[in-house]
């Protein structure tokens, strides 16, 4: 019984140390991820928030690149790179360049954390829309934003891996997002 | 060397009045304040008083007692019984006659003038109580704006007097029954006789007859030890200072238990619904009432699960977090150097050390303790990056939320860390299993073979009448499910 007691200050040390959960502020919160497909090579792209260090700075906002093979195989040559987790829970949207990547669909199935209410759309120059400065400074949202002002928000993973029909496309012009012009 | 009374059961006085009185000074060998006066009745006969000093009111017994006996005239050569002396000689109100030596100690602890003359193998027993109480004052406990102020004090029997006012019926059954080995305190059972459970006043009586313990100096000694669970965190016999809620559960049919020598009075059974009542709710309109009490139970779903879902959520489940939050949060939260979990934990203890400590310090410090812990350590904390702001709100607002219910106090503490620790591990997973694990233990209490859920029972609206809301008393015509004699009003 002693011995059995004796647990529960290890246990309870073991659990408030953190060590067995993630906190929110100690991974990157992901807002929007995109591929494109160039021959055999998937490019990743992953739009993110990185909490600072200390409660008076701003967070940061950072875009993470890699290639590989496969979706798979080009995420997991971005997460050794990175210092801290991926946390998907908070995902706006995922950006296909052009095409909807049947390959990339699946991979995103495959990620537990992942919101199935998250919206897809497609550009037609992923390089340009991830790199450029959104209007209020997180890509991921402001296409949210822009789907719901416009009321297309038929496009969400959980509809589209149904029904598999085509997303909205939305480019980038001057720091502004619109929709592609036959699509208005 | 005897400690108790009860050991002295095989002494009784002899009637030879040196003898007894030397057997007196003898158990009290070692008690400076016992007073033996020696005094003759009508000039001839010898007599004693024997007394507490201090316990005694002086001039009621030199008026009642003393003076009497020294004025009184008896026929030459005749030598009075000690009834004779009780009838016809003392002026006192209240005389009781007994050669039994138990019975004369604790008259002489309890205050009262023990009268022994020679030749008597009785003596007479006269109440000469006069110790100081701290009288009648509001509690500060259970406070309220309107309805009646007056509090219980340490005298069982101004309490016991106190309940009777409320209570003009000779239903009101007050039996005593003396616990402990070495203290010998003096405790009433009162019930109305034609509303108790017979079963429960039975089963009370069974579980204070085993009671054995040195001293009663609370009645929190006797709760902890005929409760149903010693090991429960929530209590299962209720407790209060005010007079006017022990008639209320009189009449309800539980029973009241009064110790002598603290203002609390038991009652029982008590059921978790009375966790939520307030005593002002039955002096107040019942819309509003109904409306504090629906605040309560909310309150307690509040104090008990908010820290442990925010750990869960900043831990666990950050989709479940609106977007804009989550990136606040996650801010706010940058450079805390522990884990949530254990922010929560330390904060949740640091809110009960300045609660103890605002309880234990002197009054007008109260207001500094509150300004120092809660405003500055508590700003310069987050300032310092050592909590986070939404954590030290999360935790806050629990606290505040669980001083709605004083009654589950110890209780909600307990659950509280206990789910902050399943949520840190499981996420709202545990959560939900720990709410129903709690649930259930509050379904399977009992207390004194009744359900502690018993006014949940039926559904329906005149068992509910006075749980989640509190009905007008129009309509408040039935008494609880486990009395037998449920009508309360026609």
């Amino acid at each position: 019984m002693k011995k059995l007691l004796l647990l529960l200050p290890i246990t309870l040390i073991f659990l408030l140390c953190g060590c067995a959960s993630r906190e929110i502020d100690r991974g990157y919160l992901v807002s929007a991820i995109g591929f494109s497909k160039e021959k055999d090579v998937i490019n990743l792209y992953i739009e993110a928030l990185s909490s600072s260090d200390t409660t008076d700075k701003p967070s940061e906002k950072v875009t993470l690149t890699a290639s590989g093979t496969s979706p798979q195989i080009a995420f997991e040559n971005l997460s050794g790179t990175l210092v801290k987790p991926l946390y998907f829970e908070q995902l706006g949207a995922v950006v296909f360049e052009k095409e909807i990547n049947r390959q990339a669909l699946n991979f995103l199935k495959d990620i537990p954390d992942i919101n199935y209410g998250v919206f897809l759309v497609k550009t037609n120059d992923i390089d340009k829309l991830f790199k450029a400065q959104t209007p209020n400074g997180l890509l991921g949202y402001d296409i949210i934003g822009l789907l719901k002002t416009n009321g297309k928000t038929k496009s969400s993973l959980y509809a589209i891996s149904r029904e598999y029909f085509d997303a909205p496309t939305i480019n980038i012009e001057n720091g502004r997002l619109h929709f592609l012009a036959k699509e208005n | 060397m005897p400690g108790s009374v009860n050991d002295y059961k095989d002494t009784h006085l002899s009637g030879n009045i040196d003898w007894d009185i030397a057997v007196f000074k003898s158990i009290f060998s070692r008690d400076a304040v016992l007073r033996t006066r020696e005094v003759l009745i009508g000039g001839a006969t010898r007599c004693y008083l024997i007394y507490m000093d201090g316990m005694v009111n002086s001039a009621s017994q030199g008026e009642t007692v003393v003076e009497a006996l020294v004025e009184s005239i008896l026929p030459d050569g005749f030598i009075p019984s000690s009834k004779y002396i009780a009838k016809n000689i003392l002026f006192a109100n209240e005389v009781g006659e007994s050669g039994y030596m138990p019975d004369l100690l604790r008259a002489i602890l309890y205050g009262d003038t023990v009268l022994i003359s020679d030749g008597n193998q009785t003596a007479l027993t006269i109440n000469t109580k006069g110790w100081r109480t701290r009288g009648i004052q509001e509690p500060t406990s259970e406070r309220v704006l309107q309805g009646p102020r007056e509090g219980f004090d340490e005298a069982a029997m101004f309490n016991l007097a106190m309940i009777r006012r409320k209570l003009l019926t000779p239903d009101l059954c007050i039996e005593m029954l003396r616990i402990g080995r070495r203290s010998d305190t003096p405790t009433f059972i009162c019930y109305l006789g034609s509303l108790v459970n017979k079963d429960t006043l039975k089963e009370l009586k069974r579980r204070l007859g085993k009671i054995d313990i040195d001293g009663i100096l609370d009645s929190n000694y006797i709760a902890e030890n005929i409760c149903d669970n010693k090991y429960s965190l929530l209590k299962t016999i209720g407790s209060t200072e005010r007079p006017d809620i022990v008639a209320a559960r009189l009449l309800e049919g539980r029973i009241a238990l009064v110790v002598d020598g603290t203002p609390v009075v038991l009652t029982l059974p008590y059921l978790f619904s009375e966790n939520f009542q307030s005593d002002e709710d039955y002096y107040i309109n019942f819309l509003l009432a109904s409306f504090s009490r629906m605040l309560r139970w909310f309150c307690f779903f509040i104090t008990v699960s908010v820290p442990g879902v925010f750990v869960s959520l900043v831990t666990h489940h950050f989709e479940l977090l609106p977007t804009h939050f989550a990136l606040t949060v996650s801010r706010l939260r940058a450079g805390v150097p522990i884990a949530s979990a254990a922010e929560c934990i330390a904060l949740i203890l640091a809110f009960e050390i300045l609660k103890e400590a605002g309880l234990r310090m002197q009054q007008n410090l109260g207001h500094a303790l509150s300004v120092v812990g809660g405003l500055v350590v508590g700003q310069a904390a987050v300032e310092a990056g050592i909590i986070s702001a939404p954590m030290l709100i999360a935790v806050a607002f629990s606290a505040i939320a669980g001083l709605m219910i004083p009654r589950l106090e110890g209780a909600v503490f307990y659950w509280r860390l206990l789910i902050v620790v399943v949520c840190s591990v499981f996420g709202l997973w545990g959560f939900f299993a720990a709410a129903s694990i709690f649930v259930l233990r509050v379904f399977g209490i009992t207390s004194f073979g009744v359900d502690y859920t018993s006014s949940f029972a039926l559904p329906r609206a005149d068992t509910l009448k006075d749980a989640f809301v509190r009905v007008s008393w129009k309509d408040m015509k039935t008494r609880p499910l486990f009395n037998k004699n449920k009508i309360r009003k026609g």
